[in-house]
């Protein structure tokens, strides 16, 4: 009985975590490049079963035993959003199903983002909406003129002549990429490979990668399912009033 | 889900402000040569947890706080010229802004042509701003070409057209850093970039209309839009709270009585 009493328990504090995520994704909705971040649950025994599957070993996790002890991870969703003609000419978005990113240096060291609302520095560099320079083949872009072109490849053009091109990386593991801030991710160096197999869209921003719809369901979902482990807990609460009171009363 | 309560918090401020930008975009629907500006957002800080009884694998859980605006920054699409046959009137057809002079000395720039001439003969935005230009007061006839030359008889000349004066557009490598003042006035800012002086018509700058004036740039159906998604973004966080909200009251009706 107080086994279940903690199973509700890890229930709910599962069920809270992942309304803080759902809610994240709802509020990042307007923010250029945003990706998704979702909640995996495994219960022990799956995981357990998966990894003895995988020595060949035989998984028993017998039935009984289920205690629902869960391990958890959250996980960056890698399709595309949508991309939304902006007209500015600093605004590049990456067209590839989700899998790229550009390059960026920031304060923190290099990062990853595919926030392509990009703008000009005072000192005349490509940066991000939060003044981090967008990297290149050759280091940190710098617009020298009055024509900034980039072509479908990640070449940049100013003023006619070809100055750099887009250095957009990929994860080989996605679970390798660490938030940071800023839509922006860091990862490891061994992690990331420089890819040459995207599409730049000037002129375009991507919009963050989830369907409002299917947040909003889960945002119910996890709240009915919260209500549902409260309800078993105070099941649990009541026979454990009666076993304790009633049972064992002493007359 | 304390936690939840304030991220949605923070997407409803974020949608707040980005109904206060395409409302101000809408009431200047009407604003000759006035420019939209949009909004960016960006995620906040993520805090890294481990889970209750996590076994080890899988890895690390990730819970954002939530979202900011970062920057607004005006959009300098060309707007649709309409004619109105006075003279003074001028509108840039493509890139450039006219460098005017205001009150105070100081330099601004503006897509607004809606010239007048004051008492000194001198083409006057209506907000007092001058262009620098002077017509003499005895010419008639004038006439603005596209390349920006002002051209007109004198009265008492020899009735032949001559040459009184030049307007020029000046670009900006980066014209999203532009300051907007009021006024469909903008003031340069460091991030504007290289600042050049050309005339109309010449390396990539657009050329003059006489007669027309350039409407705003807002489009009514995309602003329209953008209002219903950003209510609809608000709704869906106000829901965030709705539901962490009550989760907290049934945490809160686990003991009962």
């Amino acid at each position: 009985m107080l086994d279940g009493m903690r199973m509700a328990t890890d229930g709910m504090i599962q069920m809270s975590m992942k309304q803080d995520l759902v809610t994240n994704n709802l509020a990042n909705v307007g923010v250029t490049g945003f990706r998704k971040e979702s909640l995996v649950v495994e219960s022990f025994s799956d995981v357990m079963q998966r990894e003895a599957n995988g020595k060949g070993e035989v998984g028993s996790t017998g039935g009984y035993e289920n205690h629902a002890r869960f391990t958890q991870y959250s996980r960056t969703s890698g399709g595309q959003g949508a991309l939304k003609e902006s007209g500015s000419p600093f605004d590049l978005a990456l067209d590839d199903n989700g899998k790229g990113f550009f390059t960026i240096q920031t304060p923190r060291g290099v990062e990853f983002t595919r926030g392509g609302d990009f703008k000009l520095s005072t000192s005349g560099h490509l940066v991000t909406s939060d003044g981090s320079f967008v990297l290149g083949q050759r280091g940190p872009i710098k617009v020298n003129g009055s024509n900034f072109k980039v072509s479908d490849d990640g070449v940049i053009n100013v003023d006619g002549k070809d100055v750099d091109r887009l250095l957009i990386s990929k994860f080989e593991d996605p679970k390798a990429m660490t938030r940071t801030a800023a839509s922006s991710f860091s990862a490891s160096s061994d992690a990331v490979v420089a890819t040459s197999d995207f599409h730049v869209k000037q002129g375009y921003t991507e919009a963050a990668n989830f369907n409002a719809l299917t947040e909003m369901v889960d945002l119910m979902q996890t709240m009915r399912n919260f209500e549902a482990n409260q309800k078993a807990l105070q099941s649990h609460d009541q026979r454990l009033q009666k076993a304790v009171n009633e049972l064992g009363r002493v007359r | 889900m304390m936690r939840a309560l304030y991220t949605a918090a923070s997407g409803m401020m974020a949608q707040q402000t980005n109904i206060d930008n395409i409302s101000n975009n809408l009431a200047n629907y009407q604003s000759t040569g006035f420019k939209k500006s949009r909004v960016s957002f960006q995620d906040l800080l993520y805090a890294s947890m481990d889970s209750p009884g996590s076994e080890g694998t899988g890895g690390k859980t990730q819970i954002g706080m939530g979202t900011r605006t970062v920057t607004t920054e005006k959009m300098f699409s060309q707007g649709q010229l309409q004619e109105t046959k006075s003279p003074w009137d001028v509108a840039i057809d493509g890139e450039g802004f006219f460098k005017v002079q205001m009150g105070d000395g100081s330099t601004a720039y503006s897509r607004d042509g809606s010239f007048k001439l004051d008492a000194n003969q001198e083409l006057t935005l209506s907000n007092g701003a001058k262009l620098g230009v002077k017509i003499p007061d005895n010419a008639s006839n004038i006439k603005i070409s596209a390349d920006g030359t002002i051209t007109g008889t004198r009265m008492n000349g020899d009735g032949k057209e001559e040459k009184l004066g030049q307007i020029h557009v000046t670009r900006f490598l980066n014209p999203a850093a532009l300051e907007a003042v009021g006024g469909n006035l903008f003031k340069e800012t460091p991030a504007c970039g290289k600042r050049t002086e050309e005339v109309p018509g010449t390396n990539g700058s657009g050329v003059l209309s006489q007669g027309y004036l350039e409407k705003s740039n807002i489009n009514i159906v995309e602003e329209m839009i953008n209002i219903v998604t950003a209510q609809r973004s608000f709704e869906m966080n106000q829901k965030g709270v709705q539901a962490a909200d009550e989760m907290i009251r049934q945490a809160n009706q686990i003991q009962k009585g």
